[in-house]
């Protein structure tokens, strides 16, 4: 294979991994929305907050995304089969509108309500949900808006104690019902990391993640009997609408096990408790069994297992079965042990961004971005000339397989658009340039240099990827510890500045010397002056 | 190269106001830093004693109030999370501020010296990669030369800091860490060729030879600095307030790496390499600038 084939060859890869790119970034649509399926329907409409007011308008359903804006009516209820339907955007929420069909929520005939995603709704016997829209590239907390907390124990405490911290903190805020909230270990397993996007209610949802944990047990016989029918794993008992016989503080062990009862197969959950329990244990199971009646383990209010007794219980230990997984058994058992929050946390860092604020520093971050690209790329012309356009199209290049990366990562969940990230890439999108200039100041150095163009192009793209490969590896050097080390928002930077340096080497190897090296025999000779390299010797 | 004198004597002066202003202005530091709480209210035309008696009314103690260009940030010692937030939502209701368009940021003091210490040691792991990758792919003194540019840039970027009595956040540590990289991709690119150009070295002396590597070099470093500096300008003056915090640390910075990498780097290497036995007779033979 000669030389040439080789570097139309790199082009051609090029075009693939481009597509690949392009594939990832395609769905760019709004990072909220309401999606709905009727019949053979289904679209979405963009909403600017993660919950949304459905009601009835004067043609049909409306979704309301902001307290101030208008009612956004997403499917007439005359056409709701027909997806294309298009409606007038003069709709309004109208508190006479009366319609023929039902919304129902959650079994309720409602006029309007308020809804989170996820929640299903009908109207007449058409299925409705929220849904959050899949957007290219997630956007962090501090673009998008919500609440983040870090908490830290008060003492250093070991990495079981964090991990048992971790599960009440996870059952915690699955109790606030926020979708993509994520709870995780960070910083050597000495800090939580709570992110609640989109929440609105930063004050309660504080409260909820600061509580003690008491763990209850209750007789759900003795609940009013309107309650006693919801006692289920994950309901929230109203508060004072019960009244525990014992706390979690008699609880001395619980291990998850697998069964040895072969009539009650899986996995179960032994428990043993202190003289005080066991004792208290004896009274309520003895009068529980006769009628099999359940007892709740509550954790701060929320049921987290209902076990009926199946008989008199007077030794002290004791095994929870209920054809348990081994991971729910696991964690059961970690709640039963620590329900109380096993190490003492505080409130490190707590952020609550407003949504419009954080879309605001992205506007005006991507447009600070643009508008230094321009001004980048008019300069370029001005002294490249026809070699500057090259450079345009290597930047693009450059930009659509990094961004195609983020968003594939993205996609993958490894990666969301923080400020610090943005940054990240604007530093990228300087340094891709710079490569640029690299190649081509050398291409023209070594034409002066009496070369012909092609061993120009030859020549100097060698040398100038070998100084680049060099700046960029001491770049990526310096990145890599602060990614491993540091703490919060700088490991975003760190991690796009990273990969804007892989995906600027990519760019340079598939697109831009190859494309150097193919106009160097073709169009370069042609007319010189316009590649501004006049004084080179002819072929 | 020749006037390398005068460029000594220019970062000279300009580490010597730098550290001065470090030593007797010192640097603020962000509630990152120290703990306390940030509000960040934009999207109103309140005026800033309208934000001040709002904030005594809600109970915030001792307020830094700054205005933005829409809106303003109010600091204070406040580490109790719970406090802040009530505190936050009071002043936006008083000031009719919608709560979408108000930002509480609250740190606990021992967080914030974990966060500084994670940034130190990622710092110092960072100088240890860098020493050992040019030291190993070109040689210690280019290693030790570049290291010295750097931390000029480090010192000068802070002391400009320092001057303008700008507050040092955690972007601000992020944007130094990445001077540390940025002012080395620039080194090494001159270093690059002045190696290149020792390989045939015979008709002139070395300081000659790294001046024409230089000059070689000139029109590169011209280009590639602007085509950095640029978007981080941009970046600066229409960023936003979060974003113009890192763009100003590295703005300095960029320009100050690049400064260095050209009056710095490049002359203190060439001295040392000219005492090498090989150098110095080439500079007796050839010497014709000082």
């Amino acid at each position: 294979m000669d030389s040439r084939q080789k570097n139309y060859l790199l082009l051609a890869g090029l075009v693939v991994l481009l597509i690949g790119a392009l594939l990832f970034l395609l769905p760019l649509k709004a990072a909220d929305s309401v999606s709905w399926q009727a019949g053979t329907a289904s679209g979405s409409s963009a909403l600017k907050e993660s919950k949304a007011v459905i009601g009835l308008t004067a043609d049909g359903i409306g979704v309301q995304a902001t307290a101030d804006s208008s009612m956004k009516p997403i499917a007439s209820l005359e056409r709701i089969t027909d997806s294309t339907a298009t409606v007038p955007a003069s709709w309004r929420i109208s508190a006479t509108a009366e319609s023929t069909l039902p919304i129902t929520v959650a079994g309720a005939v409602v006029k309007s309500a308020e809804l989170s995603y996820g929640t299903t709704f009908t109207v007449g016997s058409s299925s409705f949900s929220l849904q959050e829209g899949a957007a290219s590239i997630t956007q962090g907390l501090d673009l998008r808006g919500g609440l983040s907390v870090i908490l830290t124990p008060k003492k250093p405490a070991d990495a079981v104690a964090m991990q048992r911290a971790l599960v009440i903190m996870n059952t915690r805020v699955n109790g606030l019902g926020v979708s993509e909230a994520t709870v995780q270990l960070e910083n050597d397993n000495q800090a939580i990391l709570v992110q609640l996007p989109g929440v609105r209610d930063a004050a309660g949802a504080l409260e909820v993640i600061g509580q003690a944990g008491q763990l209850e047990f209750v007789e759900v016989a003795s609940l009013p009997t309107t309650l006693q029918a919801e006692v289920t794993d994950g309901f929230k008992m109203p508060a004072g609408s019960y009244k525990p016989f014992m706390t979690g503080e008699v609880i001395t062990t619980a291990n998850a096990k697998a069964s040895t009862d072969v009539t009650r197969p899986g996995y179960e959950v032994s428990i043993g408790m202190n003289a005080t329990g066991t004792k208290i244990w004896a009274d309520v199971t003895t009068r529980s069994f006769p009628t099999q009646a359940r007892i709740a383990i509550l954790l701060d209010g929320t049921v987290v297992s209902a076990p009926a007794v199946n008989e008199a219980i007077t030794g002290g230990d004791t095994s929870i079965t209920g054809n348990f997984t081994a991971e729910e058994a696991r964690r059961l058992a970690m709640i039963l042990q620590s329900g109380a929050l096993p190490v003492d946390l505080q409130f490190s860092q707590t952020m609550v961004v407003g949504p419009t604020l954080g879309q605001d520093s992205l506007r005006q971050g991507v447009f600070a971005a643009l508008v230094g690209l321009a001004i980048v790329a008019v300069y370029f012309v001005v002294y490249y000339r026809g070699l500057g356009v090259l450079n345009w199209l290597a930047l693009l290049v450059f930009f659509v397989l990094y961004i195609g990366v983020l968003a594939a990562m993205s996609r993958a969940g490894q990666f969301a658009l923080s400020l610090p990230g943005l940054a990240g890439i604007v530093l990228s999108i300087g340094l891709a340039a710079d490569t640029s200039v690299l190649i081509f100041e050398r291409f023209s150095e070594e034409i002066d240099m009496g070369r012909t163009y092609r061993s120009a192009a030859k020549s100097g793209s060698f040398h100038a990827i070998m100084t680049s490969l060099d700046a960029d590896a001491v770049s990526f050097a310096s990145a890599i510890p602060l990614f491993i080390f540091a703490v919060g928002p700088v490991k975003g930077f760190a991690l796009t500045l990273m990969i804007g340096l892989v995906c600027d080497l990519a760019a340079a190897l598939l697109f831009t010397i190859p494309a150097l090296k193919i106009l160097a025999e073709t169009l370069v000779p042609k007319m010189p002056g316009f590649f501004g390299v006049k004084g080179g010797a002819s072929k | 190269m020749g006037r390398r004198k005068i460029l000594f004597a220019i970062s000279g002066v300009l580490l010597v106001v730098a550290i001065g202003s470090l030593a007797f202005r010192g640097l603020t530091f962000g509630i990152e830093f120290q703990g306390g709480t940030v509000i960040t209210l934009t999207n109103t035309s309140a005026t800033i004693e309208q934000v001040r008696s709002a904030a005594s009314g809600a109970g915030v103690s001792n307020p830094v109030i700054q205005t933005t260009s829409r809106g303003f940030i109010i600091r204070t010692g406040e580490t109790d999370t719970v406090a802040a937030e009530s505190q936050a939502t009071k002043l936006a209701a008083a000031l009719k501020i919608a709560q979408t368009d108000t930002q509480v940021s609250t740190i606990g003091p021992e967080w914030g010296a974990n966060v500084t210490n994670s940034a130190l040691v990622a710092f110092g792991v960072s100088m240890l990669a860098i020493l050992a990758y040019i030291s190993i792919r070109f040689e210690y003194k280019m290693a030790v030369t570049g290291m010295v540019a750097l931390l000029h840039d480090a010192v000068i970027t802070l002391g400009i800091y320092s001057l303008v009595g700008r507050e040092v956040g955690p972007n601000t540590i992020a944007a130094l860490l990445t001077i540390l990289g940025y002012s080395l991709y620039d080194t090494i690119v001159v270093f690059h060729r002045i190696r290149e150009n020792t390989e045939n070295l015979s008709k002139k002396t070395f300081m000659d030879m790294a001046n024409d590597s230089l000059n070689q070099v000139f029109a590169r470093w011209v280009n590639t600095g602007l085509a950095s500096v640029i978007p981080v300008v941009t970046l600066l003056l229409i960023g936003g307030t979060t974003l113009k915090d890192f763009a100003f640390a590295l703005t300095i910075g960029l320009l100050s790496g690049a400064y260095s990498s050209i009056a710095l780097a490049s002359p203190l290497y060439a001295m040392w390499k000219e005492r090498e036995p090989r150098y110095l007779a080439l500079r007796k033979k050839f010497a014709t600038s000082k």
